[in-house]
């Protein structure tokens, strides 16, 4: 059984835990580097990442003026990878944006009002399940087209059935608790007690899956990319980027190894913040008990 | 040390000395010799993907490099050494030409046996080729609407085909065919089979292919490899015992697996690795016989590239030669059009005329169309809608990084574009069934009747909407000139009329290297109808 709290106990148990977790401050300081990067990126960004110099194709790194080098089209390699991270964070917010919104709204109902509505909305999300994900991202983009926006569309409508799913279990456990009984003894109407008494004490739980979420969608955004199904050439995407490196690998690493480390970091930043966060969010591990 | 040991070393000293020079004497005349074809093994060469293997649907050179060792053709034609090409027998043994040129006689081998051993002709049960089969083979061409084994100019210029007796064939054309035995053209594909095979297996003949080839089909495994063996009957027996085509459709992938042993031979090697291998000897390059235009070809099918204005707009924002030499390195050739040096069509000075980057003329012409940048985003718009040129690409290098530069030239020049990058077939399919309508990114038809096949009548450009009555009337014309200066002035001409109204957004010209372990002997390079097995060549793999 979840045990309420008030919704600002969320922020108190998460401020807290970050405080003790040297590895949470860690994936902090990295995700907000990386949001200054891609907040700042016309101004921090040397070069127009979009910028051909086809006299000077394959710069090595260390090179003056383009420390990670040039690509085989003469584009500034730092450059493209700083506003990569535009499109990575985008594309991550964007996404669980979509798919909570969903997911949220759909489970809500669903535990909430049981019954064939239940049945109707779990069983989509049963067969939803039944595919593999990147299967399935990948079926829809070949039919639907590839672009960044396709990519957003895909993702954000595949993967709110985890949200669906918790939110779910969280509501059918939430309404039998006593202060909706009460709420209802005093003619609340099922829409206010969902969302006014409901929902707001899920928020903690949908926030750590929201973290995950944004790794897990950037990831995945990332390999669509990588396999061609993604953002489309020119687009400075990081997954793009690690495709068209990958095909020129030995002739220049960097432009593999630059994207690649961004990737890695931005997920490992993103993970280390969301395991102090569902750690310290967590009744039970938070009580010690 | 004892007198037995010393006189021992005595002894023992120039004994090693003889017996060292011996062994180098032996060895340095065995290296002076040329080395003796073996017979056996498996060659093993990569194939970047597989259409149809039924010739009659068969699309692009990586499958006509697995067709060509299971068909035979009438004719075949091999590489000479300074680069020109020379017609040998095939199927005919010999041809004569009459009526000046618009008939052909061709007497076919006898003795020439369908492979046996599969689901049409049980082992030791085959038959021998004879003239009906090839005139069932032609008929079934031509019958075949847009087969890629009928070249546009063959498909213009053919009349009939009859059987005169058991082992002769004519011919019959509308007049001389210049391209008539030109590799990728006239008959060059036109394979032969037997009628009851494609009677009993019908559209399961793509997956028992049979012939009378120097290799039999033995197995295709979708996405993975296609396995042909000796054909013991072939009129020349097979050094090989086996050839394996392993499907990499990746040309870095291919490249790292050339370099690892694992395939013997490859086409396409990138741009970046040509070099490299010329100057190794563990490899042996070859070169195409003619470089490969790169082109972004406009589809009629969209309103928006009616106008040649529009067209002129947004080929005058590209440099093409500068992104292809950028990308090609030293493979490519500065050149514009579809024809490059040494074939028949090629003009020097198309560039000058028609493709310098000039983005003050595309600005100008856009702002005749009626488009300027009024909401200031860096690209023009009208109406409130912003010009935005669709374009796609296959996904074959090198195509997809020379139109990704191609978008930002336009970008840069207030064009937007929309590019996607879509599998070969794909893009194959917006030329032949016509579905294309965007600005259509594809590399091919170089050397004699490119430019005919691409933009000539039933040529790959029609089905798009591309259609210049009077330049194609003059390369109908020109298929029919046997004499090179004659049709080079024709082709050149009608290259002019062509290009002039912007149907395409020329990306230089490519020569493509194809890469074989040196292990690989007695091979003769050769794109189109890859030659592995014939009169001039007997590939063998040094164990």
């Amino acid at each position: 059984m979840v045990t309420p709290q008030p919704a600002n106990w969320y922020l108190t148990a998460a401020w807290r835990g970050l405080r003790r977790s040297p590895s949470a401050q860690l994936g902090l300081f990295i995700l907000c580097s990386f949001g200054v990067l891609a907040a700042g990126a016309p101004w921090i960004a040397p070069h127009d990442p979009y910028k051909l110099d086809l006299l000077n194709t394959f710069l090595p790194p260390g090179s003056p003026d383009h420390i990670l080098g040039m690509d085989d089209l003469g584009r500034d390699t730092l450059s493209r990878v700083i506003y990569g991270s535009r499109v990575s964070l985008l594309v991550g917010l964007i996404v669980v944006g979509i798919a909570s919104t969903i997911g949220v709204s759909l489970g809500a109902i669903a535990g909430f009002f049981v019954g064939i509505v239940d049945n109707i909305i779990m069983r989509l999300v049963d067969v939803l399940y039944a595919f593999p994900f990147l299967i399935l991202a990948i079926a829809i983009a070949g039919i639907v087209g590839p672009s960044l926006t396709n990519l957003m569309i895909i993702l954000g409508a595949i993967v709110w059935i985890g949200y669906a799913r918790v939110v779910r279990g969280l509501v059918l456990s939430l309404k039998t608790q006593d202060y909706v009984t009460a709420a209802r003894a005093m003619g609340a109407t099922d829409w206010r007690i969902l969302t006014i008494h409901i929902l707001p004490n899920t928020v903690g739980i949908v926030a750590v899956q929201m973290t995950f979420g944004v790794a897990s969608a950037i990831l995945a955004a990332a390999t669509l990319s990588f396999l061609g199904l993604g953002a489309q050439p020119p687009t400075p995407e990081w997954g793009a980027m690690l495709s068209a490196g990958q095909r020129v690998i030995r002739h220049s690493s960097m432009l593999s190894v630059a994207p690649g480390v961004a990737i890695v970091l931005l997920i490992m930043a993103i993970n280390l913040l969301g395991d102090a966060l569902r750690d310290a969010t967590d009744p039970y591990l938070s009580s010690g008990v | 040390m004892n007198k037995r040991k010393f006189s021992n070393l005595y002894v023992g000293i120039p004994t090693t000395l003889i017996v060292a020079l011996l062994a180098l004497t032996f060895v340095f005349s065995v290296s002076g010799q040329e080395m003796e074809a073996v017979s056996g093994g498996t060659l093993c060469l990569r194939t970047a993907g597989i259409t149809s293997l039924d010739p009659v649907f068969t699309a692009g050179d990586p499958t006509n490099m697995i067709v060509s060792q299971i068909f035979e053709t009438l004719i075949r034609t091999v590489p000479n050494e300074d680069g020109s090409l020379t017609t040998i027998p095939g199927l005919a043994e010999s041809w004569e030409f009459e009526e000046d040129g618009a008939v052909v006689i061709f007497h076919i081998r006898q003795r020439a046996l369908y492979h046996d051993g599969n689901p049409v002709f049980a082992e030791g049960e085959s038959r021998e080729v004879v003239a009906e089969d090839v005139v069932y083979s032609f008929e079934r061409a031509f019958n075949t609407v847009a087969s890629p084994a009928v070249p546009s100019d063959l498909r213009n210029s053919y009349e009939s085909i009859e059987a005169i007796d058991d082992y002769t064939v004519r011919l019959t054309l509308n007049g001389p065919n210049g391209l008539l035995f030109a590799p990728g053209r006239g008959i060059s594909k036109m394979a032969t089979f037997p009628p009851e095979a494609i009677e009993q297996l019908g559209d399961d003949f793509a997956d028992h292919p049979i012939d009378t080839g120097p290799f039999e089909f033995v197995e295709y495994v979708p996405d993975d490899h296609v396995i042909l063996q000796r054909n013991e009957d072939y009129y020349i027996t097979p050094y090989l015992d086996e050839v394996l085509f392993k499907i990499i459709p990746d040309n870095n992938t291919s490249m790292i697996a050339l370099e690892a042993g694992e395939i013997d031979h490859m086409r396409n090697i990138p741009p970046l690795d040509v070099s490299r291998l010329d100057e190794s000897e563990d490899y042996v390059l070859y070169r195409h016989a003619c470089p490969v235009a790169a082109q972004l070809i406009f589809s009629m099918n969209n309103p928006l590239f009616e106008d040649v204005r529009m067209r002129e707009a947004i080929a005058r924002a590209v440099d093409g030669n500068a992104i292809s030499l950028a990308v090609n390195q030293s493979t490519h050739a500065d050149s514009c059009g579809t024809a490059g040096p040494g074939v028949a069509g090629h003009d020097p000075d198309m560039c000058d005329k028609y493709f310098t980057q000039d983005l003050e003329r595309s600005m100008s012409l856009l702002t005749e169309l009626g488009y300027s940048d009024s909401d200031g985003d860096g690209i023009v718009d009208k109406d409130g809608e912003s010009l935005v040129v669709p374009i796609d690409s296959w996904e074959i290098a090198p195509m997809p990084l020379l139109t990704e530069a191609v978008v930002t030239q336009l970008q840069d020049a207030g064009i937007g574009a929309d590019l996607r990058v879509a599998e070969i077939g794909t893009v194959i399919s917006y030329f032949n069934e016509g579905t294309g309508d965007s600005l259509l990114s594809m590399q091919g038809w170089c050397g004699e009747g490119g430019t005919t096949g691409l933009w000539g009548l039933g040529g790959f450009s029609e089905p798009i909407g591309v259609s210049y009555p009077e330049a194609q009337a003059l390369l109908t014309e020109s298929n029919k000139m046997v004499d090179f200066a004659d049709r080079d002035a024709a082709v050149r001409e009608a290259a002019n009329l062509l290009y002039s109204q912007y149907p395409a957004i020329p990306l230089g010209l490519t020569y493509f290297f194809m890469g074989a372990s040196s292990r690989v002997q007695d091979f003769s390079g050769q794109y189109w109808w890859m030659n592995i097995v014939i009169e001039r060549n007997n590939t063998w793999v040094e164990q």
